[in-house]
């Protein structure tokens, strides 16, 4: 019997319980929400709900210029030179806030941080008009396992929970040759685990680390920002804004 | 009419129902101070063996196979409480009558639970399922269905006008007669209630006066006593009293699973749910220490004892008693259950009871003091915050914030702020150097001085200053501030 016969004779069996067996199914359009952004909607359509989205802070022109596949198989952006790990001033944040805003007040959703380095600042997320009520703020402080670990132990159960309508991960003080380490599968178990779901995984990080796991992967960069240089006396002066591009690198 | 619910050997039963694989095995209940306990109760399988009621502790020791369990005062009232519950369950009109009978009026509740045999049926079967063997009588007064339950096994209905008919077999014993009165109905051959209802009235009060008439009317299914119902108050403890002080909280588990899953039918049968798990534990080292007390408070009443035995689960590993466990006490504060409409354009939340074992697991791997949400404190005192319980349900927060676009810069705080070295000209930063990070100040604004709580030991007074960090890298804004008191430079948070 050929294997064309065999498949179908299988596929006659299950037909019952499991239509289409052993035909590859495309996985269904996932629902995207507004970012908060319009500018950001605009391109990408909003965030992907049952996908893993990353925004990092690394300035594209360290990366190679296109998906590469390294000697494991993984595939992903490549460092075309190592530089300083010293966090910048990059806008994530704003961005974080700005999506948590836009979820927590305006569609009044559960959301969870899972803040790695215990750096988000509530009086800044109220004035960007997060709702704090609805925010499960989980500050990892490395006392009982190291703060990488509690970040991906309180991931996994918060995801696993299910219910939250966004979930996101700030890795941007995690230094980049440490979050490096996380495994790839971790990637793959956290967007398995939110598939056909409501849930939004949101990583805010230095480098890409989900890499093709990600739905959408978007570089974040100050573009200017603007301290009134010749004001006098200095205490006159006022750090007024700070200018935010973010570059679309994946959208899937 | 009326049902009756009598439960022999209650002492027995109670120390069962706490340990319901003794049930098949010979068990004797002993009671007394060491070392004068005797055998108050034994069942069927322990006498079989050889222990009958009596025996010193030592000579019941002799019959290896036999459990022998002390009396215990509150394995009892958990029993007794949760026959109440039962009772309740079907009529609001319940009388504690005494510790193994309780007494009920089920007059019209034909209409909601059957006849009155399906009623006695329901009442075996429910108050089974509390770990507890009962005998129900239902007669159309209560003395009958007293006696009926007192004398016959399982399940005993007695339609009105056959009382006298079927309470006849029964011994004399059911009356429970004053000792005297008993020898003298023993001496004339009188044994059974037949017999004590067919003597002559007149000569039988001459003989033993208004009692022999009252035992008499009693024999005969004449009953006129009124039913006194009583209210007590809702209480929900479970105890359990261990033969072995544990050490290991794996078997813990087993244990309170136990008294979960009976303090949530009882709970059950009022039709209430609870949101607040109370347990105390005497531990084997204890009159030097107080009893461990644990809390577990639920942010909407909740009735799901696997809910309850994880978040205990969790909440031990989290806080482990210092020595072995004696004694267990398990209560549950009583409210009413949670009514909750959903609809299909509410926005997405977890379920309360996930929520509650995800967030007590969370907790597990960060501590509690990390986890919640964050509540902004009336102060100006830079990043002054409290956590509070997660609770989607909870008080909603205005928000403040400006959703036109400018929103105010984001801050990434550093907890503690960072001391560092920063080279100053003509009162301004010009060079900065904290942890690994170095460089030059390419634009600054400030001092602003804030101070305050000087009244206190935990007050400030500062200068803060925002300042752009050239680095190796490329450029970082930082907020800083120098503290007045020491001179000193840290970096607070950097703008992001």
């Amino acid at each position: 019997m050929d294997s064309a016969a065999v498949r179908a004779t299988v596929e006659a069996r299950l037909a019952t319980r499991f239509p289409n067996a052993l035909r590859y199914q495309a996985p269904a359009p996932s629902e995207c929400v507004s970012s908060g952004i319009a500018e950001l909607d605009s391109v990408t359509g909003g965030l992907p709900r049952g996908a893993v989205t990353e925004f990092f802070a690394r300035p594209l022109d360290v990366f190679s210029p296109r998906p590469v596949v390294n000697s494991v198989g993984r595939s992903g952006f490549t460092l075309k030179k190592e530089i300083d790990n010293a966090p910048l001033s990059s806008g994530c944040t704003s961005v974080m806030l700005s999506v948590l805003a836009e979820a927590t007040a305006t569609r009044q959703e559960c959301c969870a941080l899972i803040d790695a380095s215990n750096a988000f600042d509530p009086a800044s997320a109220v004035a960007a008009g997060v709702d704090l009520t609805r925010l499960l703020w989980v500050r990892c402080s490395g006392t009982k396992f190291s703060n990488l670990e509690q970040v991906l132990k309180v991931t996994d159960l918060l995801l696993q929970a299910g219910g939250f309508g966004m979930v996101i991960v700030d890795l941007n003080d995690v230094a980049p040759s440490v979050a490096r380490k996380i495994p790839l599968a971790t990637w793959f178990r956290f967007r398995r685990a939110i598939e056909n779901t409501n849930t939004a995984l949101l990583v805010f990080e230095q480098e890409p680390y989900a890499k093709s796991c990600a739905a959408l992967a978007a570089c974040v960069q100050r573009s200017a920002f603007n301290i009134q240089h010749s004001a006098e006396p200095s205490h006159a002066r006022l750090l007024r804004e700070m200018g935010i591009s973010v570059a679309v690198v994946r959208w899937a | 009419m009326f049902a009756a619910i009598f439960i022999p050997d209650f002492p027995l039963e109670a120390i069962v129902r706490a340990e319901p694989l003794l049930r098949e095995r010979a068990v004797a209940v002993l009671e007394g101070a060491p070392p004068l306990e005797r055998v108050i109760i034994a069942n069927a399988n322990a006498q079989v063996a050889g222990v009958v009621n009596g025996l010193t502790k030592a000579q019941a020791e002799q019959s290896p196979k036999v459990v022998l369990r002390a009396r215990s005062g509150e394995q009892e009232a958990a029993a007794h409480a949760a026959l109440l519950d039962c009772a309740h369950s079907f009529s609001p009109r319940v009388e504690d009558a005494a510790p193994d009978l309780v007494l009920l009026d089920i007059a019209g509740l034909d209409r909601i639970f059957g006849t009155p045999q399906k009623i006695a049926r329901d009442l075996g079967s429910k108050i089974s399922q509390i770990g507890i063997e009962a005998r129900v009588g239902i007669a159309s007064n209560i003395e009958t269905a007293q006696h009926a339950a007192r004398g016959f096994e399982g399940v005993t209905v007695i339609p009105p006008g056959e009382e006298a008919l079927r309470l006849g077999p029964l011994s004399v014993d059911v009356l429970a007669p004053a000792p005297e009165i008993m020898q003298t109905l023993d001496s004339w051959g009188i044994r059974t209630l037949r017999a004590l209802a067919s003597l002559p009235p007149i000569p039988l009060s001459e003989r033993l006066g208004v009692e022999g008439l009252r035992l008499q009317n009693l024999a005969r299914g004449e009953g006129s006593r009124p039913l006194v119902p009583t209210d007590p108050p809702l209480h929900f403890e479970e105890a359990m009293e261990l033969e072995h002080p544990l050490e290991m909280l794996e078997p813990l588990a087993f244990v309170l699973n136990r008294m979960l899953e009976t303090l949530c039918a009882r709970l059950q049968t009022r039709s209430l749910a609870t949101n607040e798990l109370r347990l105390r534990m005497e531990l084997e080292s204890a009159p030097p220490y107080p009893d461990f007390l644990r809390n577990v408070r639920l942010p909407v009443p909740m009735l799901d004892a696997k809910v309850f035995l994880k978040l205990l689960q969790l909440d031990l590993e989290a806080h482990p008693p210092q020595a072995p466990i004696r004694k267990i006490f398990l209560q549950m504060e009583p409210a009413r259950p949670r009514q909750s409409q959903n609809g299909l354009f509410l926005a997405v939340s977890p379920e309360p009871e996930k929520l509650e074992l995800v967030l007590a697991r969370v907790a597990g791997v960060v501590g509690e003091k990390n986890l919640g949400v964050a509540e902004i404190l009336d102060t100006h005192r830079a990043d002054a915050f409290r956590m509070r319980r997660f609770w989607p349900g909870g008080s909603k927060q205005e928000v403040g914030g400006r959703r036109d676009g400018n929103n105010r810069l984001a801050m990434r705080r550093y907890r503690p702020p960072l001391r560092a070295n920063v080279l100053t000209h003509a009162g301004e930063p010009v060079r900065v150097s904290f942890l690994n990070i170095r460089g030059e100040v390419t634009a600054c604004a400030g001092p602003w001085r804030t101070s305050g709580e000087w009244w206190s030991n935990d007050g400030w007074s500062r200068d803060e200053w925002d300042v752009a960090l050239q680095q190796k890298n490329g450029l970082a804004l930082y907020r800083m501030y120098r503290n007045l008191a020491s001179e000193s430079w840290f970096v607070e948070a950097r703008y992001d």
